[in-house]
């Protein structure tokens, strides 16, 4: 063989052998500074359930799953510069996003807070729409409506009064909170749910007060706004569940692993959580279903090659039963049948493999 | 210059007009911040413009330059300068009856240390409002406070000089 052949050779083993790198996070840094200088900002990244390391470029970095299998990362990006407010927000990162390199940004600024500042905010961002389509002015006038409001409602609740321009700020703050929901899957901020809840107040208040009257948003668009917020980590978990599905019919372990995971987070979960988890798209009911199925076929290869079943996989199967058995009895359409087929093959050959133990 | 004051009727014409408009202009600047502070936390301000913050805007430009302070100059030099149109005139020299100029700054004087006793308390008891008005910045917030304790200093002690109370 020549030499060029043991070349190709010794590169595709040591690839195959280096750990690849599932996907690019790009951070861009935006400044909005009074003085109209240009800052530098350090970026700080912190996911437990990822490995990261430098992209080559500033602000860019690669990832992989920690521990290997991965359904939903939780990403907090905390962005500080010498002088200004840090900024820091919390993101979900689910496995499928590995395509191509996924852009967020930090925003450096020191926007003033008086009345004057706000309306002049508020105004110049009422006018261009269009600009929304770029995913960086999103993050932009979501990091800097979020921090002029923080301070706005902390001078309200001392008891100043509120004006239209506040109004503005507070829509603005929610609604830049659902795009980034939508398209980043960022997670809402306490700020964010004090707007939401306080223009919440101010629709069900009959009349509303005046400001709100005054300020050029509609009471529908809100109620639909936050309603999408609400919904938003349900809809993130109807995706993961989606992909994890379409997963397992291209690879099947692959996706079965992931499955798993993804069914001991969403166990897991505190009950406020996990009521907005499975708000919709019965989550915890595919997920289940996919977990039965995995370990029915897995109980089943083990009975051909006559191996003994796992403990940890038998206690595995018991929790995705007495989920079906929780779940199924309200559940309805193709999820329900599926769920059916699924704990019934699941029942019969952990009964068969047990039998066959206790013979 | 004092005796042009007193014996060129234009010149002193000149100095009343400036006299009586610089008065009122200082009034009416007090008069439109408490406006400016009550009509906020009536939730009365529909949109913030130009226009309703040119008190505020007024108030704070003395202070946040470096340069001196701009109230200091007017409360030193004005007084001085031509207190002498406010009273009558007898054989080409002032006597010590006020006329009608001297009246019309008396009363401007007053009022304007009233109304900005008033506004320099109101500021206090809304303080939540004048904060949110100013955004909260302490550079500001003392630029407006000195410039309407400033004000207050200067109509009090042009009120005593006209009344004779002080020399």
């Amino acid at each position: 063989m020549s030499i060029r052949v043991w070349i190709s050779l010794f590169t595709t083993v040591l690839w195959s052998s280096c750990p690849l790198y599932a996907g690019q996070l790009q951070t861009g840094i935006k400044v909005f500074s009074n003085s109209g200088q240009q800052v530098s900002a350090n970026v700080l990244i912190q996911a437990a359930d990822l490995d990261l390391t430098s992209g080559g470029t500033a602000y860019t970095y690669r990832w992989k799953s920690a521990s290997g299998v991965l359904a939903l990362a939780d990403v907090t990006v905390s962005l500080s510069s010498p002088g200004y407010d840090t900024s820091v927000y919390s993101l979900d990162l689910p496995f499928y996003w590995d395509s191509a390199p996924y852009s967020l940004f930090g925003v450096v600024t020191n926007d003033p807070f008086d009345d004057a500042s706000v309306q002049r905010f508020v105004e110049a961002q009422s006018i261009d729409r269009a600009s929304m389509t770029d995913v960086a002015n999103v993050f932009s006038l979501h990091e800097r409506s979020v921090r002029l409001f923080r301070q706005r409602k902390s001078i309200i609740d001392q008891g100043a009064s509120p004006l239209p321009c506040d109004v503005d700020l507070a829509y603005y703050v929610v609604f830049s909170a659902r795009e980034l929901a939508n398209r980043r899957n960022v997670r809402m901020d306490q700020t964010t749910e004090d707007a939401q809840a306080w223009l919440l107040g101010m629709i069900n208040k009959n009349p509303p007060p005046r400001c709100f009257r005054k300020a050029g948003v509609s009471a529908a668009d809100i109620r639909i706004i936050s309603q999408q917020l609400s919904l938003s980590e349900s809809t993130l978990y109807g995706k993961l569940i989606n992909n994890i599905d379409d997963l397992m019919t291209t690879d099947f372990d692959s996706g079965c692993a992931r499955a798993q995971t993804f069914f001991t987070t969403i166990s897991g979960l505190p009950d406020d959580e996990y009521q907005a988890a499975t708000a919709q798209n019965a989550v915890h009911l595919r997920t289940a279903t996919d977990v039965a199925l995995c370990l029915a076929t897995k109980f089943r290869r083990q009975q051909k090659s006559q191996e003994p079943l796992a403990n940890a996989d038998v206690v595995a199967a018991r929790k995705a039963l007495g989920t079906l058995d929780t779940l199924l009895p309200n559940a309805q359409g193709a999820e329900k049948k599926n769920g059916e087929g699924r704990r019934a093959d699941l029942q019969i050959y952990m009964a068969s493999s047990s039998s066959g133990r206790t013979q | 210059m004092n005796k042009r004051l007193v014996t060129d009727p234009f010149v002193r014409r000149l100095a009343q007009f400036i006299l009586i408009g610089g008065l009122f202009a200082i009034f009416l600047l007090q008069v439109a911040f408490l406006i400016l502070l009550a009509s906020r936390r009536l939730e009365l301000i529909d949109e913030v413009s130009s226009w309703n913050q040119l008190p505020l805007t007024i108030l704070k430009f003395p202070f946040d330059t470096d340069f001196a302070s701009f109230s200091a100059i007017i409360v030193g030099v004005i007084p001085i300068a031509i207190s002498a149109v406010c009273y009558k005139i007898c054989k080409n020299e002032p006597t010590e009856t006020l006329n009608r100029t001297g009246h019309i700054s008396v009363f401007l004087l007053v009022s304007g240390t009233m109304i900005g006793l008033v506004a320099i308390a109101t500021a206090g008891l809304l303080k939540s409002d004048f904060d949110a008005m100013i955004g909260g910045n302490d550079t500001v917030r003392i630029a407006i406070r000195n410039t309407l304790s400033a004000v207050l200093g200067f109509q009090t002690f042009y009120a005593l000089q006209l009344l004779g109370m002080k020399k």
